[in-house]
């Protein structure tokens, strides 16, 4: 399967070869709504970006334009050294297998459970079954919820559902991991135990790019900071607070 | 293969979780294939009875007797006639029948009218049947004025007539009839199928977003289709096998006694035969189609 070779070019540590480059890129909405304008960043591979901006800066968009969801009107992103305007529409799954997404509202399948969920990522890529249950343990144990592999949903609580999404985003170990808000629907304690999680995700070598509007948690990380404002880059700080 | 077991459970389990969604796509389905079926059953049946009333239009040639004319048509002029038919391309066969056998079948069907009777009255006759029943008016027309020898044509000019008209409607009903049954039926069915599928669009958006290609999420759903279309049509074809052993004889046994022997609907393993193939195809197709709208994430 080209998938495999796809995964492991990206996944070698390439060096000098930036993980997410945003070149110029314009994103209008029709008829004349721009999200995006002229946006250019470069993130290295291992790097911790936060993502900042107020509700309709363009956070969604950027991250919409990583999984390849949206088509930039302008301009080229790169990801893992892909050119994402020239991948074919059927390689589109292959991409998005390197790319974990970790959303607010977590989007787990209510009717499955914490161990199902995150198999689920694997079984889509065709994983063998012994791969599958020698994984899900793990990467469920990595995120601190080996007790509840057969819990499901909505028996758990807001954090440890994120902790599932996370263990979901993460059992491939992709080079990046995309988050939208992942602490926007928990409260300030459990929102630290997500970042501590995100951090030690961070430390073995993936790249976190992290939507967010939690200014404490910002400024409390001293990391990189991207600011948006009205489609525009209005900061990129090496370690910035929230503004 | 693994990747078939794949789409087996997750098939399986999406049925067991959804199960009124399930339950209400192949009741769709049941009730869309057995009226197709009671359709395809009554509309074969009634186009093969149309078929066969067409069959019994024919022309009768009668030749002169002494009751008619004055003596009975000289077997050159009954020759002459013979010849003039089967010049004809409208005619497909003749069958002469004699007075003495005409006198037979009269005492058969008419037997208290035959027993009056002294010695026979009855003239020698031709019945001509024509290659299609709308050409007896031409070989009708081709026998004017009556040759030597002829005392009349007859061929229930209005008779006829009427048989040809109500064949050609009712035919014209049941195509049309049919078509429209297609079509709600199919559209009743993608619609039952785009509800279901629409309450789980969010298991299809988490699907892309873990990198599940189209066709991967696509089987599950497809599967499930043909497993829905399958089991209604079944049962279906059951309930219309019950149908045709228990009710259909009761209703309709001096009916199709009456029609005659040639007169049958297709046979039952036919009509089976298409609704099982029609419910897997709609069920299939009609998740299929369904899906693409909500693959493009």
């Amino acid at each position: 399967m080209p998938s495999a070779a796809v995964s492991e070019t990206d996944a070698a540590p390439a060096v000098g070869r930036p993980m997410i480059v945003f070149d110029a890129v314009t994103k209008i909405y029709e008829p004349n709504i721009a999200a995006l304008s002229e946006v250019s960043f470069t993130i290295e591979r291992g790097e911790f970006v936060f993502l900042v901006g107020a509700s309709g800066s363009g956070k969604s968009t950027m991250i919409r334009l990583m999984l390849k969801e949206l088509e930039p009107t302008d301009g080229r992103i790169i990801i893992g050294g892909r050119e994402l305007g020239r991948l074919q529409r059927k390689l589109i799954p292959l991409l998005r297998r390197n790319i974990g997404c970790v959303f607010q509202d977590f989007k787990l399948l209510p009717n499955r459970t914490a161990f199902e969920n995150v198999a689920y990522a694997l079984k889509v890529q065709g994983e063998p079954k012994r791969e599958i249950r020698a994984k899900v343990p793990e990467v469920l144990n990595l995120v601190g919820l080996s007790h509840k592999m057969s819990s499901f949903p909505d028996e758990l609580s807001g954090g440890e559902q994120q902790r599932v999404s996370i263990a979901r985003a993460f059992v491939n170990h992709p080079p990046v991991l995309i988050c939208d808000e992942p602490t926007g629907n928990l409260d300030p304690d459990t929102s630290v135990g997500i970042m501590q999680l995100l951090y030690r995700i961070n430390q073995t070598g993936t790249t976190i790019v992290m939507a967010t509007h939690d200014r404490e948690m910002v400024d409390k990380m001293r990391r990189r900071v991207i600011a948006l404002e009205e489609g525009k880059l209005l900061r990129d700080e090496r370690r910035g607070g929230y503004g | 293969m693994e990747r078939f077991k794949l789409f087996v459970g997750e098939a399986t389990r999406s049925i067991f979780a959804n199960l009124s969604t399930t339950v209400a796509a192949t009741m769709t389905v049941l009730i869309g294939m057995f009226l197709l079926g009671l359709f395809i059953a009554l509309g074969s049946w009634v186009v093969s009875w149309t078929d066969h009333v067409k069959k019994e239009v024919e022309v009768k040639v009668y030749f002169c007797a002494p009751l008619t004319c004055d003596g009975y048509a000289k077997p050159k002029e009954i020759n002459a006639v013979k010849e003039q038919l089967l010049a004809m391309p409208e005619v497909k066969n003749i069958v002469f029948v004699s007075r003495e056998k005409a006198l037979e079948r009269m005492k058969k069907q008419t037997p208290e009218l035959a027993q009056n009777l002294v010695g026979n009255p009855l003239p020698d006759a031709y019945e001509v049947t024509p290659n299609r029943a709308e050409d007896v008016d031409i070989i009708a027309g081709n026998l004017q004025p009556a040759p030597a020898g002829v005392d009349k044509v007859d061929y229930a000019k209005k008779k006829t007539n009427r048989i040809l008209k109500v064949a050609g409607i009712i035919e014209l009903v049941f195509l049309i009839a049919a078509f429209l049954l297609l079509i709600a039926s199919t559209i009743l069915i993608a619609n039952t199928i785009r509800l279901s599928i629409f309450s789980r669009r969010r298991e299809i958006e988490v699907m892309k977003l873990v990198g599940a290609t189209n066709w991967f999420v696509r089987g599950p759903f497809m599967l499930e289709g043909l497993i829905c279309g399958f089991v209604g049509s079944v049962v279906a074809v059951v309930l219309l096998f019950i149908g045709q052993k228990l009710a259909l004889p009761a209703i309709f046994s001096n009916t199709i006694k009456n029609a005659g022997t040639d007169v049958h609907a297709w046979s039952f393993g036919l009509v089976a035969l298409i609704l099982v193939a029609a419910g897997l195809l709609l069920g299939a197709l009609g998740s299929g189609i369904t899906l693409r709208r909500f693959l493009k994430i």
